[in-house]
């Protein structure tokens, strides 16, 4: 993320870094039918998974932080869903079910990931498994046990369906309290980077136009009102890249306080985003000619994806009651 | 387990566990020298004084100023030090600092623009708290277009005669020096005629008015100057070249420093607390509204966090800085309507008033938290800066 809108983020590695910079240069110069499978040679699917699993042993840093590339392109969701339940696999499954990551490592299997608060994930019809939550267990169950009813979407992009799963034994993963929490927590952060990703790109092609549309004479962005509106988006992707960015490094050592956090406001922020742009657009913003609306139909088709804004907000409320303040420590040494 | 924890540099660590014992030092420290109870308000000549001894606590324990250079009273300590300590200082709940715009501009001016003559002259008293320090910048005319300003120093000799008038001085009343801005050279384009110097406030000539807010406080005052003499050796940075060490001096009113997290993590405690006693806490609606300035506050600390770190890479770009005022003016200011709010029909009423629920602090916040997104640049300034230097926007 480079120019004069990023967000700098003095917490990340000489290596996360390159790894992101890796990932926006691979999707600008791929094909979109091809940046899937690119995303499968990079190792994305098995980013998080252990090593002697076949994984990359990486860590949510690294999948928000590639989620926030992905955001920026409004590219297709089904490797980060593939990620995270290859993830959930590798630390909680059983040794047969561990097997098949490696299939997954080297593209032969695609997963995805259902649950109660992610039910429409991209692709799901065409995985081979689907990481599925049901009655408080978590089942990888093979695609051909579930049932896909498709639906129909305003997001041209995505490709969904209900899925129907009746559990099997031999499918359990886990009933696990601490592993439910993890996939939802591991969900909801990679969707808040890539929500901050679609809201960074929506912002700086509204900054673009609002610098090369001349009204009246003038750049409409000379208009205050035009201006104010493009620095309160500023203040919201700075803040949204900030949060989602700080609740991943904190579940990389293993606090998820911040998660709800992070998703609650990049939730809230993304969609005052979409209004701000598409008012700076104007017209033109609400064809289909302009590829404005695709991101705006991708933010809010993903606005409760892994929990709306005030479900993680009553989970804050939750923890308040607990006397559990969300408090971070500051400072967090080297982040 | 990570390949980021794995990245974690010797120096670093070692950074980590200097910063947390100076952390620990700091909250020992306070909480056996911060006074037990709230002090009385500055408002009053009695709060005042215990406002000062307190300053001198401080400044006699090393602490008055711990991000000012050693060689002039300071701890040296660089912009994540300061922040810890302002985070530990705020926590315990330690009173309000006296001398602000002494210590954090005025003094931070003189040390990076002064004379070596000036530095000894000025900076001792200003840290013991022996001197209060007032800024002389807006004025009538000039609020948000500051280089509009008219207050005239006609250069006569080895004197400037000052004539004009200032306004929204804070703590003007108890100043003893005020750092103003003049327009010293008439036929200059209106940036580059204006001089910064030092203007005693008992001098002849010098009238102090307090200015009565709507809350009844007379925090800021109008500053009146007829003929003012003040010496050549009162100026700081170059004659006429005042506007650039004044644009220093601001930046030093945005970011980090300002809006110390903590503070409204303690707000919010307060806040959960009288929603329990109301019978709130289990309302949807109020549950919402409070995780939600919950949640705004934890982004708050992480955006300063960020920004300390990037204060102290010596790299922190003024639109961030300008954000960061916009986030915790506009954060306070709704906490403080949802409190308002939480306290219905009672909110209007007065400490003095029997049906008072005694939350005198939360109105005179709340009235702050108006006035915050006014002060050091309003947040409509803020905006334009973020468009114009941030986001590129041509004019």
């Amino acid at each position: 993320m480079t120019g004069v809108l990023a967000s700098p983020l003095p917490g990340l590695t000489e290596d996360q870094l390159a790894l992101f910079a890796g990932t926006a240069e691979m999707l600008a110069g791929t094909h979109p039918e091809r940046r899937a499978m690119a995303l499968v040679e990079l190792g994305v699917p098995v980013m998080l998974a252990a090593r002697e699993h076949g994984g990359l042993a990486m860590g949510p840093v690294e999948l928000v932080g590639v989620a926030f590339e992905l955001g920026q392109q409004a590219e297709d969701t089904a490797t980060l869903d593939m990620a995270i339940a290859a993830a959930v696999v590798s630390r909680y499954g059983e040794v047969a079910q561990v097997e098949y990551l490696c299939r997954l490592a080297n593209g032969d299997e695609r997963w995805t990931v259902r649950l109660p608060r992610h039910v429409y994930p991209n692709d799901a019809a065409t995985a081979t498994r689907v990481l599925y939550e049901h009655g408080g267990a978590l089942y990888l169950a093979a695609g051909a046990d579930c049932v896909f009813d498709p639906q129909h979407t305003i997001d041209p992009g995505r490709n969904i369906a209900r899925i129907s799963y009746h559990p099997r034994p031999d499918d359990f993963v886990t009933r696990r309290r601490d592993a439910i929490t993890y996939v939802n927590a591991l969900g909801a952060v990679t969707y808040s980077g890539y929500l901050a990703g679609l809201a960074r790109r929506m912002l700086v092609d509204a900054v673009e136009h609002a610098n090369s549309r001349e009204q009246f004479g003038v750049p409409i962005g000379s208009f205050q009102a035009v201006a104010h509106r493009l620095a309160d988006t500023f203040v919201l992707v700075d803040s949204s890249v900030v949060a989602s960015f700080r609740a991943a490094a904190d579940l990389a050592d293993g606090d998820d306080r911040a998660v709800a956090v992070a998703r609650a406001y990049c939730g809230d922020a993304v969609r005052r985003v979409t209004v701000n742009v598409l008012q700076v657009f104007g017209g033109i913003g609400f064809t289909e000619e302009h590829h404005l609306h695709r991101w705006l139909k991708r933010a809010k088709a993903l606005e409760s994806a892994f929990g709306a804004p005030h479900e993680h907000r009553s989970l804050v409320a939750q923890a308040m009651d607990q006397r559990e303040r969300v408090g971070l420590s500051f400072p967090r040494g080297v982040r | 387990m990570t390949a980021a924890a794995t990245d974690v540099s010797d120096s670093a660590r070692a950074a980590f566990r200097y910063r947390a014992a100076f952390r620990d030092e700091v909250t020992s420290w306070l909480a056996t020298n911060a006074p037990r109870a709230p002090l009385p308000s500055v408002e009053t000549t009695e709060g005042f004084e215990a406002h000062r001894r307190w300053e001198r606590t401080l400044f006699e324990a090393g602490l008055a100023a711990v991000h000012w250079p050693i060689e002039y009273g300071g701890r040296g300590l660089d912009p994540i030090s300061t922040a810890i300590f302002e985070d530990a200082y705020f926590a315990s709940g330690a009173p309000e600092r006296l001398n602000i715009v002494g210590l954090h501009i005025c003094g931070p001016t003189i040390i990076e623009f002064g004379t070596e003559e000036q530095k000894s002259r000025y900076l001792p008293d200003l840290l013991a708290c022996r001197a209060m320090w007032s800024q002389g910048f807006s004025e009538p005319g000039a609020g948000s277009d500051l280089a509009s300003l008219r207050t005239a120093g006609v250069v006569d000799g080895d004197v400037i005669r000052v004539t004009g008038q200032k306004v929204w001085t804070s703590l003007g009343k108890w100043s003893d020096h005020i750092l103003a801005l003049v327009r010293t050279d008439q036929s200059a384009p209106k940036h580059r005629g204006i001089t910064m110097l030092i203007i005693d406030s008992h001098a002849p000539g010098v009238t102090i008015r307090p200015i009565r807010q709507l809350t009844g406080e007379e925090g800021f005052c109008e500053v009146f100057l007829d003929e003012v003499v003040v010496p050549c050796a009162n100026v700081i940075g170059p004659l006429h070249g005042g506007w650039d060490v004044a644009m220093h001096l601001l930046s030093h009113e945005r970011g980090p420093g300002v809006g110390t997290p903590v503070r409204y993590e303690r707000l919010l405690v307060e806040l959960w607390r009288i929603a329990t006693e109301r019978g709130l806490a289990d309302d949807p609606y109020w549950r919402q509204q409070l995780a939600q300035h919950e949640v705004d506050t934890q982004v708050y600390r992480m955006v300063w966090e960020r920004d300390v770190q990037l204060r102290a890479a010596g790299d922190y770009p003024l639109a961030l800085a300008c954000g960061n005022k916009i986030l915790w003016t506009e954060l306070d200011h709704r906490i403080h309507e949802t409190a308002w709010a939480m306290f219905g029909a009672q909110a209007e009423l007065v400490e003095t008033s029997s049906d008072s629920p005694a939350h005198d602090g939360w109105m005179r916040g709340y009235w702050h938290s108006r006035a915050n997104m006014i002060a050091a640049g309003t947040n409509e300034i803020q905006r334009n800066v973020i468009a114009s230097r941030g986001l590129g926007l041509r004019r």
